[in-house]
């Protein structure tokens, strides 16, 4: 069996000081378990330059972040167009990664939006951080942490888009998933259920509860409660609610 | 300045290609500012056909290999380089000469063989260079100097020996077209003669991985059964001694910022407490 997989992109990604503009264009072809990857000519010249993140990068200097504390920013945004054996679809991406430090602790942040007041508002938090504290009993995960950790119970995948074999990505238990995950034409697909969620009967999160604003750096969560900012070791027990803006409310050990 | 690139990667298993990938292009600098397209440099491409024909002859059976083939265009100069990885076990060297590692008991002092130490001090020194890391107080008896193979790195510059208890390394690299450049090992040479004395050690071949975290100045040495976690004064004091001539330790993949280059590893015998 043949499959082949094109892909015509652009991405413009602010990186150490530095703004990179990218434009490129590959195929990947897979024959009996053998993979060859290689570049296409001027394939994406045709893609147009994405203006966000020289916008972004005005937005940022706006922003209260002190300088100091901003130990890696990066900010990206591209467009792509796929192609696989005929099936075709674009998609456009934003992603910023932060790595806040302060006091010795160092808070990761990675956002598929330029969401810049969040980032500045857990770099405000993140300055009266007092020592490790343990976890409450329940507590909320803002959505952008409830992404990046692993989630206890049911995880489900959400219907939208196309997968790295340009399948449409269908809403079932993660665990049934057949799609595949392909972040470039020059990286063979896996096998990964993509868009994960927790499909929870309850959607009311208690707003009075500490939420997980970042990860710290390690196994930890930045806790804020309101009234202290503290990491804790978190061990996440079992789902109560889940959002439909993707915030969970867990109870932990 | 412009800096072109290509490269050939392979990967072999048991024996059989698996995977085979073609990379070329061009980035343009311009300030703070990077055009990068997926040019094609024929002189570029050519050399990678003939070094990744070179590195076929060492495939073998039995091991997961890595063929990397590149080559780079910078003010005119073509630069190359070939390396492979080959991993058994979970455990990866960059050649094809194996080194069995014994299990190590933590707790005794360890004699790093097989040029090993360049490993500690590529994190201990080298990484804490790059981040500017305060100086702190070597064996008098140690130096630990980059010492790049190739004139130009990849911003144009000429690259110069520096000494990484004093300084960070002259040479801008990048992993591809696609990278921005940072200031980067090229090649780490460990040198130092100072007697010791050791009735019990461990012995270290080969080293699984390791990390500098700036924020904390903690380095991590991952050993197969131990890990090593200390920071550069605990490891600065616990440097007992050193004897011999480097030994070329079989290669560091050094990953830093998602870019992985390669960076050229030698250190005499070395004990430490």
């Amino acid at each position: 069996m043949r499959e082949v997989y094109r892909k015509f992109g652009r991405v413009v990604r602010y990186e150490n000081g530095v703004e990179i503009d990218v434009t490129e264009c590959g195929e990947a072809i897979e024959t009996n378990g053998a993979f060859i990857a290689v570049p296409l000519l001027g394939g994406a010249d045709a893609l147009v330059r994405p203006r966000g993140v020289s916008r972004a990068l005005a937005r940022w200097a706006d922003e209260a972040v002190r300088p100091s504390m901003v130990e890696r920013l990066i900010i990206a945004e591209g467009v792509a167009m796929h192609d696989f054996n005929g099936v075709q679809w674009s998609e456009e991406t934003k992603r910023v990664h932060v790595a806040l430090t302060h006091n010795h602790i160092r808070v990761l942040i990675d956002l598929d939006d330029f969401d810049f007041d969040l980032i500045s508002h857990i770099a405000d938090r993140l300055q009266h951080v007092t020592s490790e504290k343990e976890a409450p009993k329940k507590i909320r995960i803002a959505p952008h942490v409830a992404k990046a950790i692993e989630l206890p119970g049911p995880l489900w995948q959400r219907a939208g888009g196309r997968d790295g074999k340009g399948q449409l990505i269908e809403e079932v238990p993660a665990e049934q998933s057949n799609c595949w995950y392909r972040p470039s034409y020059r990286v063979r697909p896996i096998r990964k259920a993509l868009n994960l969620f927790v499909k929870c009967d309850n959607t009311h999160i208690d707003e009075s509860l500490p939420q997980a604003i970042a990860i710290v750096d390690g196994d930890r969560l930045l806790i804020d409660d309101g009234h202290d900012v503290y990491p804790a070791h978190v061990t996440l027990e079992r789902i109560d609610a889940a959002s439909p803006t993707g915030e969970i409310e867990s109870r932990c050990r | 300045m412009k800096f072109a690139s290509a490269s050939r990667d392979e990967l072999w298993i048991n024996g059989v290609r698996v995977e085979s990938r073609l990379s070329h292009g061009v980035a343009t600098d311009e300030d703070n500012r990077i055009v990068a397209r997926d040019d094609y440099d024929e002189e570029l491409v050519h050399r990678c056909d003939e070094l990744i024909a070179d590195l076929r002859k060492s495939v073998r059976d039995e091991a997961r290999m890595r063929l990397v083939a590149s080559a780079r265009r910078v003010r005119d100069v073509v630069m190359t380089d070939a390396t492979i990885t080959t991993t058994k076990n979970g455990l990866s060297i960059v050649g094809t000469e194996w080194v069995d590692q014994p299990p190590i008991t933590p707790g005794l002092p360890i004699l790093w063989r097989n040029g090993s130490a360049s490993v500690l001090l590529h994190e201990a020194i080298g990484h804490a260079a790059e981040h500017d890391a305060p100086p702190i107080a070597w064996p008098s008896w140690l130096s630990v100097r980059d010492e790049p193979s190739f004139p130009l790195d990849d911003c144009g510059n000429e690259t110069r020996i520096v000494d990484l208890m004093r300084e960070p390394p002259s040479a801008f690299r990048r992993e591809s077209f696609r990278d921005v450049p940072l200031r980067r090992m090229s090649n780490v040479v460990v040198r130092g003669n100072h007697d010791f004395d050791v009735s019990e050690c461990v012995e270290v071949f080969v080293v699984r991985g390791g990390a500098y975290d700036p924020l904390t100045d903690i380095v991590t040495i991952d050993l197969g059964t131990f890990t090593l976690r200390k920071t550069r004064a605990e490891i600065a004091a616990s440097i007992a001694g050193a004897r011999g001539e480097p030994i070329r330790y079989p290669g560091v993949i050094c990953s830093r910022e998602g870019q992985e280059i390669v960076v050229g590893s030698h250190a005499p015998e070395m004990l430490t407490r």
